[in-house]
C-alpha cells in the first residue's frame, strides 16, 4: 500500500491497494488528515511525528499493530521515506504500508517463549521500564516512550510524570525488597504535558550490588477510564434529574402556601406598614425559589420544549450578536457559522439560551487574561446518523479534571458565591438531551475548554437503519437516555459490535417488522415495550428466531412481575440499570 | 356560594386554599388523595373539584377521569408541581382529560380565586 502525505500533513495520493484493504476511498482521502482513517488518538500516538520526522529529510520505518476496521488488528510494517518534488526542500513524504501480520504470526509459531516474550515487549502497547528508588528510568521499551513522550537517551525521572497522583512515587520511595504493587487511574502528566490515565504493576527487586530496582509495567487506560467515567457521569445526572424533578414539584406546593398566606396577610395590613414591606419581600423571595425550582425542571426534562424545525446555524449567528456587544477588549471573537443546510427539531429560546450560557462561561474563564473565543458550526456523521454540532472554544483558566465530571450537574459551580447559581450547564444539559442531543466537553486546565453541543439533524426521509450487514454481532439499542445510548454504543463499537440507537418507539415496531434477521441482539429499555412490541417479541412465529432480547429494567422497581415472569418464559435476558460495559459484554 | 372539594395531599396548601376560599364564604371539602375525594364526592354536594394531581393512593389524572364518568357537567380545576406522564405535562393531560382550568404551581392567590368563582357563576 503506498499513500503520498504533503507538508500540510494531508494525503496527497493513496494508490489501490492502499483504498482496497483499507476499505476507504481515493476521493474520502486525498485532501485530508490520516487521523480521519487512523483516529486522532493513533495519528497523535504512532503517525503524526513520524510524518514530521520523513518531512525533515529522514526516513524512518517501524512496525505496529492497528486495528482500523474493526475486525481485530493487522501488524504492519509501515516506511515513511522523505521525497523532494524540486530540489530544495522535501514536501512530501512517501508512505509504504505492509501488513506483516502472517509473516509475524509463521516466526512465533516456531519461537521460544524468550523469544516470545521479547516479541511482546517490542510490540504490545504496554511500556515496560525499570527505574531506581528515586524513580529514575534505567531502562524501558519502545511503548514506554510512546506513552510517556519521554525522550530515551535522556535521565528520565518517573517522579516528574506523577506529580498529581503520588501512590506510585511513594510506593517505591518506601517499598521494601520482594514487594508488588498495582496502581489504577493513575493520572500521568507525558513529558509533552498531555494528561493521560494510567495503570502501573511493579514488583521491587535488588540488583547485583545490592540496590533496589522497579520493574513495571504501565498502561494507558486514558480511553477506559474516560468510558467509564461518561457512562458513571450519565447515571449519575439521570438519577439527580430525578430528584431534582421530585424535589422540584414538592417545593412548588409549599412555594403557593407561602404565596398564598403572603396574599391573605397583605390584604389585611396598611399599605404603607412595614409589615406590609416584610411581606412583600416574602413574596420577591418565593419569585426567586421559583426561578430555581423552574431550572431544575429544566434539568430534570420535566419541562415542555416547544419545539419546531429550525436552523441551527441562525439561533447560533443570533446569540453570538446579542453577546458580541458585551465581549471586552482583551478578548477576540472568531466565529465560524457556515450553514448545515439541514434542520433540527428544538425549541430556538432553549436552545438560545444554550448558546448564551456556554459563551457567558467562556469570557468568565478569560476575563483576567484575554483570549480567543471560538464558536463554528458544522455537520458531523456518526454511526451514520446525522448532527450539528456546534463548537464553543476559549483559551481561558480550563476545567480542573478533577472537576470536570461534575459541571453539568446542578448547584456547581466555580464561581464566587452570589456570582453564578450553578443552574447554566445543568439546564443547557438538560435542555440538549431533551432533544436527543449530548453536550460534551474536552478541557486543559491552563489552556482553555471545548464545549461541543450536538443535536440530530432532521431526517431526509425516515430511514433510520445502519449500515450495511457487517461481520460482527449487529446491535440494536433502545433507551430513553441517548447519552446513555450512545456512550455505550461508542464503547462496543469500539470493540468491533455495530450498534443501532433508537429512542422512538414507533420506530422500533416498523424496524423489527422490516428487516428480520438484521439485529443479533436487542437492548430494550422496559418503558419502551408496549402491548404491541411485546407480543412482537414473544408469540411465536412473528419474532425473529435469531434475535435475542435483552430488557433493561430502570434502576428500582420493575412494575409488573407477572409480567417479566413472561418475558423471563420467553427466553429474555433481563438486566438492571444502572448498566455497566462489563454486564453488557458478558451478556453479548 | 358553591360546594367546592378541595383535593391535595400537602396539607398546608390545603389549609391555605381552604381558609381562602372559606373567606369568600365557599363551603369547603377537603380530601388528602382521589380515593378519599371519591368517596367524599359520592355523600355531599358538590359544584367544583379543585385536585392536585400527583397524590398516592389514586392521583388527580384517574381522579378527573372518574369524575367525568359520573358527573360530566362537574367544573374541575388542577392544580400541579410539574411533572410528566411519559412526554407529555401533567397539567396539559388533565386539560385533555378535561379539566376546565389548570394552574402551575406556584400560582397567584387571587387569579386561582377568580378563575374559580367565574367558574361556580356560570
Amino acid at each position: 500500500m503506498i499513500s503520498i502525505i504533503n507538508d500540510r500533513l494531508e494525503y496527497e495520493h493513496v494508490n489501490e491497494a492502499f483504498c482496497r484493504n483499507l476499505k476507504t476511498d481515493k476521493s474520502e482521502m486525498v485532501g485530508k488528515s490520516p487521523s480521519r482513517l487512523w483516529g486522532d488518538e493513533t495519528y497523535r500516538d504512532k503517525i503524526k511525528d513520524n510524518i514530521r520526522r520523513s518531512l525533515n529529510g529522514e526516513e524512518v520505518q517501524y512496525r505496529a499493530y492497528f486495528d482500523i476496521s474493526g475486525e481485530g488488528g493487522r501488524f504492519y510494517e509501515v516506511t515513511y521515506r522523505p521525497f523532494r518534488s524540486d530540489r530544495k526542500k522535501v514536501n512530501f513524504a512517501v508512505v509504504e504500508t505492509r501488513d506483516v501480520s502472517s509473516e509475524i504470526d509463521d516466526r512465533l509459531e516456531d519461537a521460544g517463549k524468550e523469544e516470545k516474550y521479547l516479541f511482546m515487549e517490542k510490540f504490545l502497547p504496554f511500556g515496560i521500564f525499570s527505574c531506581d528508588r528515586d524513580s529514575v528510568v534505567i531502562d524501558a521499551n519502545h511503548a514506554f516512550y510512546n506513552i510517556t513522550e519521554l525522550e530515551s537517551g535522556k535521565s528520565n525521572r518517573l517522579s516528574d510524570l506523577f506529580s498529581v497522583d503520588q501512590r506510585f512515587i511513594s510506593f517505591i520511595n518506601s517499598a521494601k525488597h520482594g514487594e508488588a504493587g498495582t496502581f489504577g487511574q493513575l493520572q500521568m502528566k507525558t513529558g509533552k504535558d498531555q494528561e493521560l490515565f494510567t495503570r502501573i504493576s511493579c514488583y521491587i527487586r535488588k540488583s547485583d550490588d545490592g540496590e533496589v530496582i522497579v520493574d513495571g509495567i504501565l498502561e494507558d487506560t486514558t480511553r477506559e477510564v474516560i468510558m467509564e467515567r461518561r457512562l458513571y457521569q450519565s447515571h449519575r445526572l439521570e438519577t439527580l434529574g430525578t430528584l431534582a424533578g421530585g424535589v422540584a414539584h414538592d417545593f412548588n406546593t409549599i412555594l403557593t402556601t407561602i404565596s398564598g398566606y403572603s396574599d391573605m396577610a397583605l390584604s389585611e395590613v396598611e399599605i404603607n406598614s412595614s409589615v406590609y414591606k416584610y411581606i412583600m419581600r416574602l413574596k420577591s423571595a418565593v419569585d426567586k425559589a421559583e426561578n430555581i425550582i423552574n431550572q431544575m425542571l429544566v434539568f430534570s426534562k420535566r419541562f415542555d420544549q416547544q419545539l419546531v424545525d429550525l436552523e441551527i446555524e441562525d439561533v447560533l449567528s443570533e446569540a453570538v450578536d446579542f453577546l458580541s456587544s458585551s465581549i471586552p477588549e482583551n478578548i477576540n471573537l472568531e466565529a465560524d457559522i457556515k450553514p448545515v443546510n439541514r434542520s433540527v427539531n428544538a425549541d430556538p429560546t432553549q436552545l438560545f439560551r444554550v448558546f448564551l450560557n456556554i459563551m457567558t462561561n467562556a469570557l468568565h474563564a478569560m476575563k483576567d487574561q484575554g483570549g480567543t473565543l471560538s464558536v463554528c458550526c458544522k455537520k458531523s456523521v456518526i454511526d451514520n446518523r446525522e448532527f450539528a454540532d456546534v463548537v464553543i472554544g476559549d483559551t481561558g483558566s480550563g476545567i480542573d479534571i478533577s472537576i470536570i465530571d461534575r459541571i453539568f450537574e446542578p448547584f456547581f459551580t466555580t464561581k464566587d458565591v452570589d456570582k453564578g447559581t450553578g443552574m447554566g450547564l445543568a439546564v443547557a444539559h438538560g435542555i440538549i438531551t431533551g432533544i436527543g442531543g449530548e453536550i460534551d466537553v474536552a478541557s486543559a486546565p491552563g489552556k482553555g475548554s471545548v464545549f461541543t453541543v450536538r443535536i440530530p439533524l432532521q431526517h431526509k426521509n425516515n430511514d433510520t437503519s445502519s449500515a450495511g450487514p457487517q461481520k460482527n454481532k449487529n446491535i440494536l439499542f433502545v433507551h430513553s437516555n441517548m447519552h446513555l445510548s450512545r456512550t455505550l454504543s461508542q464503547a462496543l463499537e469500539k470493540m468491533g459490535y455495530s450498534v443501532s440507537l433508537l429512542s422512538s418507539q414507533t420506530d422500533i415496531e416498523s424496524i423489527l417488522k422490516s428487516k428480520p434477521g438484521e439485529y443479533d441482539i436487542l437492548f430494550i429499555s422496559i418503558d419502551f415495550v408496549n402491548e404491541e412490541i411485546s407480543r412482537h417479541l414473544t408469540e411465536p412465529g412473528t419474532r425473529d428466531r435469531d434475535l435475542n432480547v435483552v430488557l433493561i429494567l430502570p434502576v428500582e422497581g420493575n412494575g409488573d412481575n407477572d409480567r417479566l415472569i413472561y418475558f423471563k418464559k420467553s427466553g429474555f435476558n433481563i438486566i438492571r440499570e444502572p448498566l455497566n460495559l462489563r454486564d453488557i459484554i458478558k451478556i453479548i | 356560594m358553591a360546594g367546592i372539594l378541595l383535593v391535595e395531599d400537602n396539607e398546608d396548601l390545603r389549609a391555605m386554599l381552604k381558609e381562602s376560599l372559606e373567606k369568600r364564604r365557599h363551603k369547603i371539602t377537603e380530601a388528602s388523595n382521589g380515593r378519599e375525594a371519591l368517596n367524599k364526592f359520592k355523600s355531599g354536594v358538590t359544584d367544583l373539584v379543585i385536585t392536585d394531581l400527583l397524590m398516592p393512593e389514586q392521583d388527580g389524572i384517574g381522579l378527573i377521569m372518574e369524575l367525568r364518568k359520573i358527573k360530566p357537567e362537574i367544573k374541575l380545576v388542577a392544580i400541579s408541581g410539574g411533572g410528566k406522564v411519559g412526554p407529555s405535562n401533567y397539567l396539559d393531560v388533565a386539560m385533555t382529560l378535561g379539566a376546565d382550568a389548570v394552574f402551575p404551581k406556584p400560582f397567584n392567590l387571587y387569579d386561582f380565586i377568580e378563575e374559580i368563582e367565574n367558574l361556580v357563576d356560570v
